[in-house]
């Protein structure tokens, strides 16, 4: 294993499972937690993925690099993300869940397009054993097991299957996550009796006479028991959530960052994606950074909209079309993954090994483009529609009052 | 008098982890770190005396070692069926 491999398919597993965590606390009681609302991101990575594959199609139609449509449908989750907690409170926290659930349905979609497409091989039978780890795991969680513990070594298995039989091993994560008891050990009632007998039991051990200051021996044994009582009536997701959290945002997205985003410029000449389409190769870097640049705002926005228009989905809660919008830039950040998908593309019979390097450096050089300017684009426009929309808020408040109500804006009965 | 240039060391040390603290704290600190990462590896990346080491350091090939007398589970860490 490389030191890469080791960072992208071990590092970030755990990444990965606490953003599925993180989606889940939002499925159980939150953002997500409507049928409507959790259909949405998934229809609009559908969306997504559509529109700048038929835009990459257009440009090279017909050309050598017509293969690498699958390059500019990819979002890289962690850049997404990591733009989104940048922006702060510009952004409502039902978008950012919208952002992170779509770049989830992104990635589980790019698993397919390169298994079907770029000959990426599945195992079926290490894949199906996979399934059957996990429905124990999921039989387990059912029979109402709440130790982490108990969940580790499965999830272990898991990556081990996935790793091998041709899936992203990370999605392990995602999966682990959503397997993860949600319900604490100890629920309110038991929590109050086990919490007051012990608490008596602490008062009455300070009536022992030792030698040693507080704590004496009988009360440290009184004080582990509440401490362990504290840590069961939190449910194990939340702690895990918790715990990682720092982890993952001041270790493993720089280190991943660190390893992934080193693109090695070869020729600048790749810079100028606007030069004229070769009729036998194409233009990867036109197809691949108007993918990412238009065709993934446009097909998330299109998406979203068809879904809200026909009453399948639900638009996220303090959220408009203007920031909707803003926000699905950020989904052309197609970075590590896009890269991925271009180190499969452009290979095959009949093709010289010299042309289909040449199409991938131009890919690499137009992701990151692409990647580049939807970040900032993304992030100008979230920035403007804040603004905005505190603007207008502010002149809705200075505006003189004309209303029916019977209360005037100073709480005054009119 | 010597103890005046370790009070101010101290309190120089105290009040930058304290600073460390609060930009831990702030809601955009792991993407500003994530930037300064992608810049940093895009230099390293490019740059004509760290490229080779970068992309090297990058393709060491390592073996995570459980004891195990048949050697299978070396085997099973160290094989990559992607490679």
């Amino acid at each position: 294993m490389t030191m890469e491999k080791f960072i992208n398919d071990i590092l970030m597993v755990v990444f990965f499972f606490t953003v599925g965590l993180e989606i889940k606390r939002e499925m159980v009681c939150g953002e997500l937690s409507s049928f409507k609302k959790a259909i949405l991101p998934v229809i609009a990575a559908f969306g997504g993925v559509v529109m700048p594959a038929l835009i990459f199609t257009v440009v090279n139609h017909g050309t050598l690099a017509s293969s690498g449509w699958g390059i500019p449908t990819a979002t890289d989750i962690a850049f997404a993300v990591g733009i989104l907690s940048i922006l702060g409170d510009r952004v409502p926290i039902s978008l950012k869940v919208f952002l992170t659930a779509l770049a989830i349905a992104d990635d589980l979609i790019a698993i397919l397009v390169v298994a079907l497409f770029y000959g990426g091989t599945i195992n079926l039978p290490l894949l199906g054993i996979a399934i059957v780890v996990i429905l124990f795991v999921a039989m387990m969680k059912h029979l109402g097991e709440k130790r982490v513990g108990f969940y580790m070594v499965p999830a272990i298995l898991v990556w081990f299957l996935f790793y091998y039989s041709g899936i992203h091993a990370t999605m392990t994560g995602v999966v682990m996550a959503l397997l993860i008891p949600m319900e604490a050990r100890y629920n309110k009632a038991k929590f109050h009796r086990r919490a007051k007998i012990l608490y008596d039991g602490l008062l009455e051990a300070e009536q022992v006479q030792t030698n040693e200051d507080f704590p004496n021996g009988p009360e440290r044994y009184h004080l582990r028991r509440l401490s362990s009582l504290t840590k069961k009536t939190i449910p194990p997701s939340y702690r895990l959530e918790h715990k990682l959290n720092p982890i993952v945002n001041f270790a493993i997205m720089p280190i991943f960052a660190l390893a992934n985003a080193g693109v090695e410029i070869t020729d600048p000449s790749y810079f100028n994606v606007f030069k004229a389409v070769d009729p036998m190769l194409g233009s990867v870097g036109l197809g691949v950074f108007l993918g990412l640049l238009l065709g993934k705002p446009i097909g998330i926005t299109l998406a979203s909209w068809l879904a809200i228009r026909f009453k399948v989905g639900a638009m996220p809660s303090k959220a408009g079309w203007p920031m909707l919008f803003a926000v699905a830039c950020l989904g052309g950040i197609g970075f590590t993954m896009s890269i991925f998908v271009d180190t499969l593309s452009f290979a095959g019979e009949g093709i010289d090994p010299a042309v289909t390097q040449h199409l991938r450096d131009a890919g690499k050089i137009a992701i990151l483009l692409g990647s580049l300017a939807s970040g900032i684009l993304g992030s100008l426009l979230i920035t403007i529609v804040a603004k905005l929309k505190k603007k207008g808020t502010l002149r809705r408040k200075n505006r003189p009052y004309h209303g029916r109500s019977a209360w005037n804006r100073q709480g005054h009965r009119a | 008098m010597a103890l005046i240039p370790i009070y101010w060391w101290n309190k120089e040390v105290h009040s930058f982890k304290i600073s460390q603290d609060s930009f831990r704290k702030k809601p955009w600190a792991n993407g500003v770190i994530l930037l300064g990462c992608v810049a940093i590896a895009m230099l390293l990346a490019n740059l004509p005396f760290t490229k080779e080491i970068y992309h090297s350091f990058l393709h060491t090939e390592f073996t995570m070692r459980i004891a195990s007398p048949g050697g299978l589970v070396d085997w099973w860490i160290g094989y990559s069926p992607r490679a």
